[in-house]
């Protein structure tokens, strides 16, 4: 028998005799949905830690730049060597982000109230305009930044000061030698911000705030790179480590934040540069969330198990149910090859159908999730994207998913189909 | 013209040979506030007050020798912070918390306990050291005929690069004000009355206004403000091993 015609009566079949597969169809949508579920979920919030944790640093790859006797203040300031080995990267950043930071000792005044800032960042607003303009405002927005004398802030921050857009506030920021500096800025924008990363930070033009510390221009703390593509930051990093070492003072080649941490506590003089991942700077959050990852397979296993064990018993009642279908079928000339392709077909158009209920559930489960909040969960804010957790599904996700249940399913159903095909004549029709 | 011409040679030949040395006034100035020829102890009441949100106090013994630059403070007054202590060595503030036993790098520059003050309030004065006078001129503030000083620094280091000091004519500050060096003020320092102990000076009263913090308050700005009161005075000799932190960690059990 042609392949087409096995098609044809496995569809007419499986049209005839759905109310059969319903249970079926059910158990391996249930499956296939809640799989999904998670793993969509999964990926959602580590993609927000992973896009907060861009932001905030600015950048996936970056040379940083420390001395040690300006205290908590970042410098590089042979940006030649520095772009001279970026140039020869294997692959080069389709974005680089520059940032002077002033770490934990900015204080933001307005109307006598303060609020003090653990970071405040000196950006430059043209390159990193569509950056800023994707953060979640409350009030104004990342327009007319170009002055330079504008700031934007957190909202904990601007209720801290009981400031709006619009009002003047006073930065005091203390110079690379220690001395009180302070500069006037405009409130241009007020973004939400729940991030692991924290809410007491600003953001200024770099330029200025580089003349507050009394610092050159053009100086910065870190040179971040944006890559469009998937690369493998750590063969970079390595590669921009051995580049950088020929020209400037480097830390030892870093791979784990502790590394960081110890390379930080030793002394130096003058600048020393360090070039990390933002995989070393969210190693934390990255543990944390692989710890989720194995619960949450865990659950995957058990649901799997389950759905195994549904498909097995029902799909073997099913064919018990045809078994003197099957005989007849024998008996008009229909060969073992043909039964076992027939039933084979049916279950690939159970396994179609539930794949679809189970994407269409899964979504609808997804969407019912997005309308509630779970800030009411301690520190889980930091998963979510404007208090709401949102799936993330990823080809790799979805074909993994789909392999995992084929894996899990076909076994149940190809065993009592090749054993129904292999069933004597005589054996079936007497059932 | 030719009048008037003398009379202007004549003015500026006079106003420079009467001309005032700032720098010495400076000198004098830190000479009254500095104890280099004797240890110096007290008790300072430290009264901290945010408007709309109340008054703290704080009590501290306070141990100088200002010969080598040292001293230590003992928190004796809130209860919740009895037993800490600061104890400066050359350039190294530490700071010890006998909750955690522990010692800790402070700065100078830091508020001193949440207060108005700064650390470096408690050491000896070195404003002829550490500024210029870029002007001096003779103004009235209350009842004192003072030398109003805009002094600016000449080191990068100080706390406030500018400075506007107030210099009654017994050579004792009297009023101070502390800019950021974008010309920000930042804090405004009051001493109304000294206490004359042999024949040494010593604030009675110090008052702290900060220039920024504070509260609007039926819309006017309302400072936050620190008064420190000294009591109990001494100048004599303090034995050695109070300046060390073995003192500190006793002076918390």
């Amino acid at each position: 028998m042609k392949t087409v015609n096995r098609v044809k009566l496995a569809v007419r079949y499986f049209s005839g005799h759905y109310r059969r597969y319903i249970f079926l169809i059910l158990a391996v949508s249930f499956g296939f949905a809640i799989i999904t579920t998670m793993t969509s979920l999964a990926a959602g919030m580590y993609d927000n830690v992973y896009r907060a944790a861009q932001q905030h640093y600015g950048g996936q790859l970056f040379v940083l730049g420390f001395h040690k006797q300006y205290g908590h203040l970042g410098l590089i300031r042979d940006d030649q060597a520095v772009m001279d080995a970026v140039r020869k990267l294997d692959v080069q950043p389709d974005r680089m982000v520059k940032r002077t930071l002033f770490f934990a000792d900015g204080i933001l005044y307005f109307a006598g109230n303060s609020s003090r800032q653990k970071n405040v960042y000196g950006v430059d607003w043209d390159v990193e305009a569509d950056d800023f303009a994707k953060l979640d405002y409350s009030e104004g927005g990342s327009a007319n930044l170009s002055d330079g004398k504008g700031i934007i802030i957190s909202e904990p921050v601007a209720e801290q000061l009981g400031a709006r857009v619009g009002d003047d506030v006073v930065l005091k920021v203390r110079t690379k030698t220690g001395q009180n500096n302070t500069g006037t800025f405009v409130i241009k924008g007020i973004f939400r911000d729940e991030s692991i990363f924290g809410y007491y930070k600003c953001y200024v033009d770099r330029r200025e705030l580089n003349n507050l510390l009394a610092f050159e221009e053009e100086d910065y703390f870190s040179l971040g790179l944006y890559f469009n593509n998937a690369v493998d930051a750590s063969e970079l990093s390595f590669q921009l480590h051995s580049e950088l070492e020929k020209k400037l003072p480097m830390s030892s080649f870093i791979t784990r934040k502790e590394e960081y941490t110890f390379e930080q506590g030793m002394h130096w003089e003058g600048i020393r540069h360090f070039v990390m991942t933002l995989e070393i700077f969210v190693s934390q959050v990255s543990e944390l969330l692989t710890a989720m990852n194995l619960v949450s397979y865990f659950l995957y296993i058990m649901i799997s198990l389950i759905v195994l064990v549904s498909v097995s018993v029902t799909y073997r009642l099913i064919i018990h149910e045809r078994t003197a279908e099957i005989g007849t079928m024998r008996s008009m000339g229909f060969q073992r090859g043909d039964i076992l392709g027939i039933l084979l077909g049916e279950a690939l158009l159970v396994f179609a159908v539930s794949l679809v209920i189970g994407a269409l559930l899964s979504l609808l489960v997804l969407w019912i999730i997005s309308l509630f909040s779970f800030s009411f969960i301690p520190g889980f804010e930091i998963f979510m994207t404007k208090g709401r957790l949102l799936p993330l599904f990823t080809i790799s996700d979805i074909l993994s998913n789909i392999g995992l249940l084929i894996i899990i399913i076909f076994p149940a159903l190809l065993i009592p189909s090749f054993r129904a095909s292999r069933l004597e004549l005589t054996k079936a029709l007497g059932d | 013209m030719k009048k008037s011409l003398i009379l202007t040679i004549f003015i500026t030949l006079l106003s420079t040979l009467y001309a005032v040395d700032f720098h010495e006034l400076l000198l004098k100035a830190d000479a009254l506030a500095s104890y280099t020829e004797s240890d110096f102890s007290a008790e300072y009441t430290i009264v901290h007050d945010k408007p709309g949100e109340g008054r703290d106090t704080t009590v501290a013994a306070i141990f100088r020798r200002d010969k080598i630059e040292q001293y230590v403070i003992i928190i004796l007054e809130p209860d919740i912070n009895r037993g800490q202590g600061y104890l400066k060595l050359e350039d190294t503030l530490w700071f010890y918390d006998p909750e955690g036993r522990r010692f800790n790098y402070s700065s100078s520059k830091d508020r001193f306990q949440n207060s108005n003050a700064r650390n470096s309030d408690f050491t000896r004065s070195t404003l002829a050291d550490d500024y210029i006078v870029r002007s001096g001129e003779r103004v009235k503030l209350g009842n004192y005929d003072c030398w109003l000083l805009e002094l600016e620094a000449n080191n990068d280091e100080v706390t406030y690069p500018i400075m506007k000091i107030w210099i009654s004519d017994d050579n004792l500050v009297r009023k101070t004000e502390d800019y950021s060096l974008s010309n920000q003020l930042l804090r405004t320092t009051a001493i109304p009355s000294y206490q004359k102990v042999g024949i040494r000076y010593i604030p009675a009263l110090i008052y702290y206004f900060d220039a920024l913090e504070g509260a609007v308050i039926d819309g006017k700005f309302v400072s936050e403000k620190t008064v420190i009161s000294i009591k109990k005075t001494s100048f004599r000799d303090i034995p050695g091993n109070v300046f060390t932190k073995n003192f500190l960690e006793r002076s918390a059990q």
